[in-house]
């Protein structure tokens, strides 16, 4: 298991990241609505987190990440990876994101 | 049915809860013990009736030898007492810092139970209400309803639900309201229900109430009234009513939903429950002083009620 945390700099372009599996989530209208089951923590996230958030269901990198922002949403690289760090930052600060354990990243 | 091995029942006494969808009849009781639960809960005892469709349990009271070894930092949530919960398979164990109590959740009339070390603990809110707003929770999110840290107040036979977290200012509205005549259900816990064979949903009495009390003489668990609105309560000086935004909207709700919201297992049915609930339902976002006239802010939900 990578040692890297999901919002340092030390996180590796191979280092897949995921939701936690304590955290639900459901679609209401264009948004997102997240819990986490352990916390009891509620977080809204609008049409772009929620897409976000659905293709972290399954172990995805950042790049991976960035490339499917950037097409989707037509926004450049440099401006999906500046919005998508600050992005994952937040879910790290709220435990909703992790590097998934026991998974081989590599 | 429950193979818990239990120590000695306070008596042979028992009462049944009627509460909405669920009867819980409870056993072993002393004679002290039943006549304090039927004087503090008197609406909602009423006779056992094994041939209706509710889910019933019977939960049987017994003597303990010792208080739980918890530590009564962990027994704190957000400033307020909270007993743990424990899901396991087929139930939910709940320890307080005086009662334990096992609730079966998955099997009708299966046993659970009730343990206190004092024979006047059991009658106390803050043991057999715990025990019972537990388990309503749960079986209201199986009905797809859902309780509410809220005040439940009724205006012309309408029922307006205003959620919020402790100090978000209930008890003060709730005051303010009953001083202007509303019934008032609870300023505490409410529970809402789906209306049966129509679409929309109601809120129903239940026995728990918080600083205020009950005021309503509440004739018996099939009390209820249409939901006209959900009034998310806000902090804020001047009055504003807005329509909140459904993502919002089912976010404050799952935060106002307690037992249920950190629970894996019911987590799809609290959402379903919540979405619904919020799709079906005007749901208000009011910020106020909290010595704004309720006359003032009754209008102003009405009048926004008007233009949804």
């Amino acid at each position: 298991m990578s040692e890297a945390s999901v919002s340092s700099d030390t996180l590796k372009p191979s280092d897949k990241l995921c939701l936690s599996a304590q955290v639900r989530h459901r679609a209401v209208g264009a948004d997102g609505v997240l819990v986490h089951l352990q916390n009891g923590r509620v977080v809204v996230v609008n049409e772009v987190g929620l897409y976000i958030v659905q293709l972290l269901q399954k172990p995805i990198t950042k790049g991976a990440l960035c490339e499917s922002i950037s097409s989707e949403f037509d926004a450049t690289p440099q401006q999906a990876e500046s919005d998508l760090t600050k992005f994952l930052s937040e879910l790290d600060r709220e435990s909703i994101v992790e590097l998934p354990k026991g998974v081989d990243c590599r | 049915m429950s193979s818990v091995k239990l120590a000695s029942p306070w008596g042979s006494y028992g009462l049944s809860f009627q509460l909405p969808g669920v009867s819980i009849s409870f056993t072993g009781l002393s004679l002290s013990q039943q006549q304090s639960v039927q004087q503090r809960y008197a609406g909602f005892i009423g006779p056992q009736n094994k041939a209706n469709e509710n889910y019933q349990f019977s939960c049987q009271a017994y003597k303990m030898n010792q208080v739980p070894d918890v530590v009564f930092s962990d027994l704190v949530r957000d400033g307020q007492y909270a007993p743990l919960q424990q899901r396991r398979s087929g139930g939910i164990d709940i320890t307080g810092y005086d009662f334990r109590a096992s609730i079966p959740l998955e099997e009708r009339d299966t046993a659970g139970s009730l343990g206190v070390v004092n024979e006047d603990e059991l009658a106390c809110p803050s043991v057999v209400e715990n025990v019972l707003r537990v388990f309503t929770a749960y079986k209201a999110v199986e009905s797809g309803g859902v309780i509410l840290h809220s005040a439940g107040l009724v205006f012309e036979e309408k029922a307006y639900i205003f959620v919020g977290r402790s100090n978000a200012g209930k008890t003060t509205l709730t005051r303010k309201a009953y001083k202007y005549g509303a019934k008032v259900l609870s300023d505490d816990i409410n529970m809402v229900l789906p209306r049966t064979n129509q679409s929309g949903f109601n809120a129903h009495a239940v026995p728990f109430s918080g600083e205020f009390g009950r005021t309503l003489e509440h004739a018996d668990s099939r009390e209820s009234y249409p939901l006209a609105a959900l009034v998310l309560l806000t902090q804020g000086e001047l009055l504003r009513v807005t329509t909140a935004e459904p993502s919002d909207a089912v976010a404050k709700l799952l935060v106002g939903s307690p037992f249920v919201n950190m629970d894996t297992k019911q987590a799809p049915l609290l959402f379903d429950a919540v979405t619904d609930l919020a799709a079906q339902v005007p749901v208000l976002r009011l910020q106020s002083a909290r010595d704004e006239p309720i006359e003032n802010i009754m209008n102003e939900v009405k009048r926004n009620l008007s233009d949804v």
